[in-house]
């Protein structure tokens, strides 16, 4: 049993291991987004079949790439023993409604990355394409045409990615402010605190909706405003309505971490370990980074998560109600408000049958993955 | 000890846990024996399966427990009449009908839980969880229960009465609490009480009162308590025999004068050499090599093998039954018990 | 409690008032002016500047922003700039009940639901009962409820002819006594469109609070009294357990508003929530301050009442 380790010898061999693997994975990282970005893409390959394709072989590399790489960075870390991640991975496989959400985000995932590739037609309105308006499902056109006459099989692959950039978009922004708001507030207490809770006491009780939907109405009609800020969001590429949602989710969403964070904050920081980070004399940054920001990440993810399904979901609602994405945005939610002006006529039931399923199915997706992530990583035994 | 009755026999129990690691084998068939009126402790590290014990007699484990084997024997005769049990003989506890079990709950056995911050519900006051129990075992007019019920708060020293009657329990100190707990476990006058760790979790001050309490209220209300405890100091103060507990089974059993001055059990050995006394100078604290076992993958044979100086070939094998050695009431699991025996004989007596 | 009540009350009063500056200058962000919208283009110069004259707009903003302030605490809510001469109190009362109707039986529908349907998935936990109400729970909170109410007019109005997709009836006669319940069948549709949503919430919230509370020592030990399965569960557990569920309710509340508003869009109704976007988008200025300022209120009520409520519940709960 006793066999003399030294640790100091092993931590470094441990660091110049990783550094080497961090270094070769960038690499071939590198090397395969410069494929994607070079070689996979409509103008290059016709095909719509052949396309497809090429994609799953492409995201079949990624993933043997990925898999190497946690399996490379598991022999250097953990060699022997059972890490936190194997053990989360096995909760989350063995839920299984939480696997099938996981499945669904990372095909909408997929679905996005590859957009312009998976879609059958550009997203570029050709003039010819009028002729074609509201055509019922058929083969050169999956889910019908819109009465535009543009595939809405394509315009649903575009659609993903306004979900998607919104929904990520959106959470990170706020996962960030509200969890360094939270720390903050939750660690020096006093005047701080209650100066920040008050705040989000007022945003959380505000109308959000007129919020928005004022926002939306007065850039709408205000030309010299409008001008600015289609200016600013085109460079961004994405459309100024939306771009005044994006702002006003931000906004509104970031309370919720602010208060969870906080809440837990509260809760950590009068644990022991803190207290003997401090009496080992651990300056006051790195305590409040090291150990209570890192534990605080596992919830916070969980609400992140479910946060990206209420922001597809909102997003969605605002732009249906014609406060969102404008008619060159293919937002599922404005692609199901013309659903419903013809949600009468059996006939053209696919207008809002289509959107509206990519759309329950993206949220399911996020919801259950986000339930599943909380089970996996608390795993209060619901035998 | 013959003109002892017995109250309760628990013969062979064996006790399994469904859980996502793997499956616990807390109780590996446990027996043993109650008399009427004495208290008898069970002894043991954390995670032997004492509580487990308790649960499983009355029947109340979480949904992941389930009792596979074993025969729980309760000869009081209160409850035989209680649950209407014709037959001559004991009540096969463990193959009661659901029906009966609500109605020896309460009534034949009950229980006092470990912690009282959470064993009080806390959206009911503490007079109205204490007539809940009233009300379900005894028939008696309504001015009648709330008599019996300050009664019973008076019992357990919380005065005054009437105005504890109404407090709920986060209005109470952890040593009242645990009154109440004991007021609601004694409620039906039962034959049987189990007492889970009920001292662990009150300040030492209060520790000594409220054991002095359960003894003067056992002898008033004629009970027989089944103490759980680690605590070898609370044995030795309150009862009168003693069961140890490794690992899922009873490995000795005996009064407990003889368990301190003379155990048998290499185990029970261990533990008593541990205690530190403060009269004698030692250079050392004694411990027992080796960790408790895991109960998923437990240890073959005998469970205590691997820590065991005596352990020999057959202890790998298969276990050990409790068998009574040197006198009719002193019962011990062990194969190389004469090997024990002897070397006691050799160092000179007692420990 | 008097105390408590009228603390958050005077909180309140500040909230609305900071609520109703910011509304106030932020309709008046919105370019258009009201006069010109409701003449359209034909109206002549001198017809919109009347017009503005007698509305008011014609004053300094600081002066409309007192005088509408003053009249609405004496009760007038002003005229409708839309509806000209129609006060906006007339167009609330004869939209309100509509929407209230179907907002109160989607929460009863969500309720009555989700609690025993709750409760049973935690008692009988990983059977058929307990994986279905789960799958539907989840369902159910992922759908958005736009999409569900088009689904629902689609399959059913349309294709089966059960249900008018639009409810015909006067408003008068849906808060009467008869009218309370017969009404049910016109708006199935839209009260099963916005109480989903909130099933199913309720259901995970109920059940995954049960499944804690019965794990709680002092189950166990109101089991070791010998008290039924049956008392257990609905006496001890089931009080425990609905105190996380009852805010959610309060919330839910909340959340009508939105689901008000879309669920009218997709079903046509002429409730608060069109009613609302109508103003908005025809900047009928009066209307839409008026809702918001109702919608605050509403919202700063609800919440004193879950307090409130919540105190009653659980007595660890004090009112500060």
């Amino acid at each position: 049993m006793s066999e003399i380790v030294d640790f100091k010898k092993l931590e470094e061999t441990k660091k110049k291991l990783n550094r080497k693997l961090y270094a070769q994975a960038a690499l071939v990282a590198l090397v395969l987004i410069l494929v994607r970005m070079l070689l996979i893409s409509r103008d290059n390959i016709d095909n719509w079949g052949l396309r497809l394709a090429i994609v799953g072989v492409y995201i079949l590399i990624w993933y043997l790439f990925l898999d190497q790489l946690y399996k490379r960075w598991r022999d250097i870390n953990y060699k022997d023993e059972r890490n936190p991640i194997d053990r989360f991975v096995h909760r989350l496989y063995h839920n299984k409604l939480a696997t099938v959400g996981l499945f669904i985000v990372l095909s909408v995932a997929i679905l996005a990355l590859f957009a312009p590739e998976i879609a059958l037609y550009g997203s570029e309105y050709q003039a010819d394409w009028k002729d074609y308006a509201l055509m019922p499902p058929s083969r050169e056109h999956p889910f019908g045409t819109v009465s535009s006459g543009e595939d809405l099989f394509s315009l649903i692959c575009y659609g993903s990615q306004i979900s998607l950039v919104l929904g990520i978009g959106v959470e990170v922004i706020v996962a960030v402010i509200g969890i360094a708001l939270g720390v903050i507030s939750g660690y020096y207490g006093g005047a701080i605190d209650k100066i920040i809770h008050y705040f989000t006491d007022v945003i959380m009780s505000f109308p959000f909706l007129i919020l928005v939907i004022v926002l939306v109405g007065a850039l709408r009609a205000n030309p010299d405003l409008n001008e600015r800020i289609i200016d600013f969001s085109s460079s961004l590429g994405m459309d100024a309505h939306l771009l005044m949602v994006f702002l006003a989710l931000t906004v509104f969403g970031w309370p919720g971490i602010f208060r969870q964070v906080r809440g837990q904050v509260f809760s950590i920081k009068e644990r022991d370990y803190v207290a003997a980070a401090k009496v080992v004399g651990a300056s006051r940054s790195s305590i409040l980074f090291r150990h209570i920001a890192i534990n605080t990440l596992g919830p916070v993810i969980v609400v992140m998560t479910l946060g990206i399904a209420g922001v597809i979901l909102t997003e969605a609602g605002l732009s249906f109600l014609g406060f969102g994405a404008d008619i060159t945005t293919p937002s599922w939610g404005r692609l199901l408000s013309e659903g419903n002006s013809f949600v009468t006529q059996s006939k053209y039931l696919y207008l809002a049958l289509f959107p509206g399923i990519a759309l329950f199915l993206t949220i399911l997706g996020f919801t259950t993955l986000g339930d599943g992530i909380r089970d996996a990583i608390d795993p209060r035994l619901k035998l | 000890m013959k003109d002892k009755e017995i109250l309760m026999e628990v013969k062979d129990l064996v006790t399994r846990f469904y859980t996502e690691d793997g499956v616990v084998k807390a109780l590996e068939g446990v027996s043993f024996t109650l008399y009427k009126g004495e208290t008898l402790a069970l002894v043991g590290e954390t995670g032997c399966g004492k509580s487990v014990t308790a649960l499983s007699i009355l029947r109340l484990l979480p949904i992941s427990g389930k009792t596979l084997k074993g025969e729980v024997l309760f000869y009081d005769e209160e409850t035989k009449a209680r649950l209407k049990y014709n037959e001559k003989g004991p009540i096969p506890v463990l193959t009661l009908e659901p029906q009966d079990m609500l109605k020896l709950r309460g009534f034949g056995m009950s229980l006092i839980t470990q912690d009282p911050m959470t064993s009080l519900n806390p959206v009911y006051t503490v007079g109205d969880q204490l007539m809940e129990v009233i009300k379900l075992h005894k028939k008696l007019p309504d001015n009648e229960t709330k008599k019996l019920a300050l009664k019973l708060l008076e019992d357990v020293e919380l005065t005054p009465p009437e105005e504890i009657f109404n407090k709920y329990p986060h209005q109470l100190s952890g040593g009242q609490r645990q009154r109440i707990v004991i007021s609601i476990s004694l409620a039906a006058e039962p034959a049987l009480i189990f007492a889970d760790e009920p001292t662990t979790a009150l300040d030492v001050t209060i520790q000594a009162r409220v054991l002095e309490l359960m003894q003067e209220l056992k002898e008033e209300f004629q009970t027989s308590l089944i103490l759980i405890t680690h605590n070898l100091g609370i044995v030795a103060e309150t009862s009168d025999r003693v069961g140890v507990m490794y690992a899922g089974r009873v490995v000795e059993v005996a009064d407990k004068y003889t368990l301190f001055n003379r155990p048998l059990h290499p185990y029970t050995q261990g533990l008593i050499a541990a205690v530190p006394v403060i009269t004698e100078k030692r250079e050392e604290l004694s411990y027992i090599p080796g960790t408790v076992p895991n109960l998923i993958h437990p240890p073959t044979g005998c469970r205590f093998h691997p820590r065991c100086p005596y352990a020999t070939d057959i202890c790998k094998e298969k276990i050990p039954e409790l068998k009574a050695v040197e006198t009719d009431d002193h019962f011990v699991e062990c194969w190389n018990i004469d090997a024990v025996i002897k070397d006691l004989a050799e160092k000179g007596g007692a420990c | 409690m008097r105390e408590y009540i009228a603390k958050k009350l005077a909180i309140a009063v500040l909230v609305l008032i900071g609520v109703y500056t910011i509304t106030f200058f932020l309709t008046f962000m919105l370019p258009g002016d009201p006069a010109r919208v409701s003449l359209g283009q034909h109206g002549s110069e001198e017809a919109v500047e009347l017009i503005r004259a007698q509305w008011g707009l014609d004053e300094p903003r600081y002066v409309q922003y007192i005088n509408y302030l003053k009249g609405f605490i004496r009760g007038d809510m002003g005229v409708s700039f839309r509806y000209y001469p129609r006060e906006v109190i007339y167009l609330i009362r004869y939209r309100l009940p509509v929407t209230a109707y179907y907002g109160l039986w989607s929460i009863i529908f969500a309720v009555a639901i989700s609690v025993p349907l709750g409760v049973l998935a935690a008692y009988k936990q990983n059977t058929v009962i307990d994986n279905i109400a789960v799958l539907i729970s989840q369902i159910g909170v992922s759908l958005p409820n736009f999409w569900l109410g088009m689904m629902l007019i689609a399959i059913i109005s349309v294709k089966l002819g059960w249900i008018n997709p639009v409810p015909d009836v006067p408003s008068g006669y849906i808060w009467s006594p008869v009218g309370f319940f017969a009404s049910l069948k016109d708006y199935a549709l839209p009260i099963i469109t916005v109480g989903t949503g909130m099933m199913a919430s309720n259901t995970r919230l109920t059940r995954s609070s049960m499944l804690e509370v019965v794990r709680e020592d002092y189950i166990t030990l109101a089991r070791s009294k010998g008290l039924s399965e049956r008392v257990v569960i609905l006496k001890h557990a089931l009080r425990n357990a609905l105190i996380p569920v009852v805010t959610n309710v309060g919330l839910q509340f909340l959340l009508l508003v939105g689901g008000a508003v879309l669920t009218e869009t997709v079903f046509g109704i002429n409730g608060i929530g069109k009613l609302y976007i109508d103003a908005i988008n025809y900047r009928d200025y009066p209307v839409v301050i008026a809702l918001t300022l109702i919608y605050t209120g509403g919202v700063v009520i609800i919440n004193l009442f879950v307090d409130i409520l919540y105190s009653k519940i659980d007595p660890r709960v004090s009112l500060r």
